[in-house]
């Protein structure tokens, strides 16, 4: 029998939640605690907004009609000039930036051409164009350039935006980082799962999180100081800054991440799973490897997909061991295409880094160069959101699997 | 040929299917479980190691005199972490002012108040996302909102309004398993008093939880102390050679540099003095953060009995 108030006759529960709402004071601190949670909904309106804000002031940078009607230009005039096929490609791969060399390069690229003409054909192009077609133009270089060039020098005199260098820096790196984690990690979590006696993973648990609280700063002095001369003595060709070296500091920063999240997929195997590969006769590391491991599998994906998005948005480490040039050589050639750059002994730059480098030069507000670091940063924000997102669905599923 | 395998016709220990083979696979597993422990301790072994060596590195300016020093560009011998150290605690000081209220306050809601509904879906997935978020992120909403759109430039009130935000997530997740952790018969037991859901959060609830938010708190911190990355992007990697103002007015609007950021510099100057300042700042820094993880596990195990 609930207890009941004699007067009203509502139960003990409902008088109390009727004295509760009673409680102005109370309501009102309610209210603010929900507010300090709405607060976080705020924080991530307000990162959208303030990368989303700038980055559309660059995809709509004044700078891209110019380049756009420089191509259009050019490519008019030549293939008037009867130039075709990879001629003119070679041609187009000329007009890929504002500067005056430019357009002399373009001009003494097509025959019976002169600067002056050009220029002519350029300001002609530009004029006859209505607003909606050059912002039409705009966006579409702006995209163009983004997505598809090869180079990214906007801090250069010949600024190009073509990010792929830095995605491919920040991917080269992230390999790196993740051939030292996962299997270091998914050793962690066997090891402290199902051979540790308690004691020992008591001890050793918060031994090994303590390398994810170790300051990024201090994982890039041991990368430079101590990482890279061994490596240059094992590859005598590596460059000071390289992207190994940070990578295998990187590795060490996020095998507890690895670690930790596998650790909890492997113990919340149910006990039956292990029980009846014993009754079968499986020796104990027959049940890790084909029992344990494939049953917390989806467990694991989740922490190495946490692992590469921790690696991904990483700054301090990079900057300070990998460098600050995004790819421009494979081996010894000049990289022509999109294709991707797989030597991790070369100095390179990731998205981070970039970030970096140009909060440290102060580029003035406004500037294509300041626009450039929100069109960065909402790309690495895009990124490391999708894959927390990924993660954590895949994480989720496994835990109604078992619970 | 019958679909039964041959080993199923009583013979067992005679078939070649099943051969127990058991002396190497028991070897095998014990090389196993052997490199599990190598691998388990080969981030330590190495983490140890660098360390030490940098420690080593670090001797000759580890004194009173390079705690009590400003930095110095023209003469490594003389120089020092004052400035930088003090920037830090100073940070610090108004980040946990900034986060800690709101994260708490957070916290509690989520675990004491909201209803299951849509909405504390959201702020939940919020939450778990605004974690992931990498710290450079922040930065850029640092330089963004607070450097350039509300014109406070590059100041601590900047710096630990963006620091606040790195370590939100952290304190709430903390905060909350704290506040989940306490036994539901407290919360009961104050109800059938007659106090109120406030009442009862203030007195009963929170109280409780004090030693768990703590620990998430230092945990947060020690986050806090060692990320640089965020202030790197709202600027300040600035040369300051005079003390922040804690307490007067002037001093949320002071320019500062953190411990971690005058490490970066030393680390990017070429001469070798530096590198060895660089060591030193780290061996600083280390200890701090070891200390704090130190009071951390302490305050979790004196007061763990009560939960």
């Amino acid at each position: 029998m609930p207890i009941t108030d004699s007067k009203t006759g509502l139960s003990m529960r409902q008088a109390l939640s009727r004295d509760a709402s009673r409680d102005l004071r109370g309501q009102l601190i309610a209210t603010a605690m929900m507010l300090c949670a709405a607060f976080c909904i705020v924080v991530t309106i307000g990162i959208v907004f303030v990368l989303l804000e700038t980055s559309v002031q660059f995809f709509t940078d004044p700078l891209f009609a110019d380049i756009g009607y420089l191509q259009k230009t050019t490519r008019e005039l030549a293939s008037s000039a009867g130039l075709s096929g990879s001629e003119l490609g070679d041609v187009l791969r000329i007009a890929v930036d504002t500067r005056e060399r430019t357009i002399e390069k373009i001009a003494e690229a097509i025959p019976n051409l002169n600067p002056g003409q050009f220029n002519d054909a350029l300001q002609q192009n530009f004029d006859a164009a209505t607003d909606a077609e050059r912002f039409r133009t705009t966006v579409s270089t702006a995209f163009s350039r983004f997505f598809l060039d090869n180079r990214w020098t906007p801090l250069f005199a010949s600024k190009r935006f073509g990010i792929w260098p830095l995605i491919n820096g920040t991917l080269l790196v992230t390999v790196v980082a993740m051939l030292v984690a996962t299997p270091l990690g998914l050793m962690t979590a066997i090891y402290l799962g199902l051979y540790a006696p308690k004691r020992v993973s008591a001890f050793l648990r918060p031994m090994v999180e303590l390398l994810a609280g170790v300051p990024t700063v201090v994982y890039g002095f041991f990368a430079l100081i101590y990482v890279t001369p061994i490596i240059k003595g094992i590859v005598p060709d590596t460059s000071i800054f390289n992207a190994a070296s940070a990578g295998i500091m990187m590795g060490l920063m996020i095998l507890p991440t690895v670690g930790s999240i596998s650790l909890d997929a492997i113990t919340s195997v149910p006990r039956a799973l292990h029980n009846g590969a014993y009754g079968l006769g499986a020796t104990k590391m027959e049940v890790a490897t084909k029992v344990v491991v494939p049953a917390a599998i989806s467990g694991i994906a989740a922490s190495v997909i946490l692992g590469i998005s921790r690696a991904v948005g990483e700054t301090m480490i990079v900057t300070i061991a990998a460098g600050q040039r995004p790819i421009l050589y494979n081996g010894d050639g000049l990289v022509d295409t999109l294709g991707i750059v797989a030597n991790p002994f070369q100095s390179i730059a990731t998205m981070t880094a970039y970030i970096a480098q140009v909060s440290l030069g102060d580029a003035p507000y406004g500037s294509i160069e300041y626009e450039t670091l929100f069109a960065v940063g909402l790309v690495l924000f895009a990124m490391t959101l999708t894959m927390n997102v990924v993660s954590r669905t895949i994480a989720s599923r496994i835990r109604e699997e078992y619970e | 040929m019958t679909g039964l395998p041959q080993g199923l016709d009583g013979n067992i220990a005679g078939s070649e299917l099943f051969a127990p083979n058991l002396e190497r696979r028991h070897l095998v597993g014990k090389i196993f479980s052997t490199l599990c422990l190598i691998g388990t301790s080969l981030g330590l072994i190495l983490l140890a190691v660098l360390l030490s060596r940098t420690f080593v590195q670090a001797t000759t300016h580890l004194n009173w005199g390079f705690i009590s020093s400003y930095p110095s560009q023209m003469n490594p011998s003389a120089a020092g972490i004052r400035s930088p150290l003090l920037g830090s605690l100073c940070i610090l000081v108004y980040t946990i002012l900034f986060s800690v209220p709101v994260g708490v306050g957070a916290a509690v809601y989520l675990e004491e108040y909201a209803p299951q509904n849509r909405f504390t879906k959201l702020l939940e997935l919020n939450i778990a996302n605004l974690a992931g978020v990498p710290s450079v992120v922040y930065g850029i909403l640092g330089l963004g909102l607070f450097v350039r759109l509300m014109g406070l430039g590059r100041v601590v009130l900047a710096g630990s309004l963006t620091m606040a935000l790195v370590i939100l997530p952290v304190i709430i997740v903390a905060a909350r398993e704290a506040i989940r952790a306490v036994p539901k018969s407290l919360r009961e037991a104050s109800y059938g008093l007659g106090a109120t859901k406030w009442q009862t959060v203030w007195n009963h609830v929170l109280p409780n939880a004090i030693p768990g938010i703590l620990t998430g708190v230092i945990i947060a911190v020690s986050r806090a102390i060692g990320d640089s990355a965020s202030l790197l992007i709202i600027g300040a990697l600035t040369f300051i050679t005079f003390d922040p103002k804690f307490l007067e007015w002037g001093g949320l609007t002071s320019q500062f540099t953190v411990l971690p950021l005058q490490i970066f510099f030393w680390i990017g100057l070429p001469q070798e003095a530096f590198k060895e300042l660089a060591a030193s700042g780290i061996i600083v820094l280390m200890v701090l953060l070891l200390s704090l993880n130190a009071i951390a596990i302490i305050i979790r195990n004196k007061y763990s009995h009560l939960n």
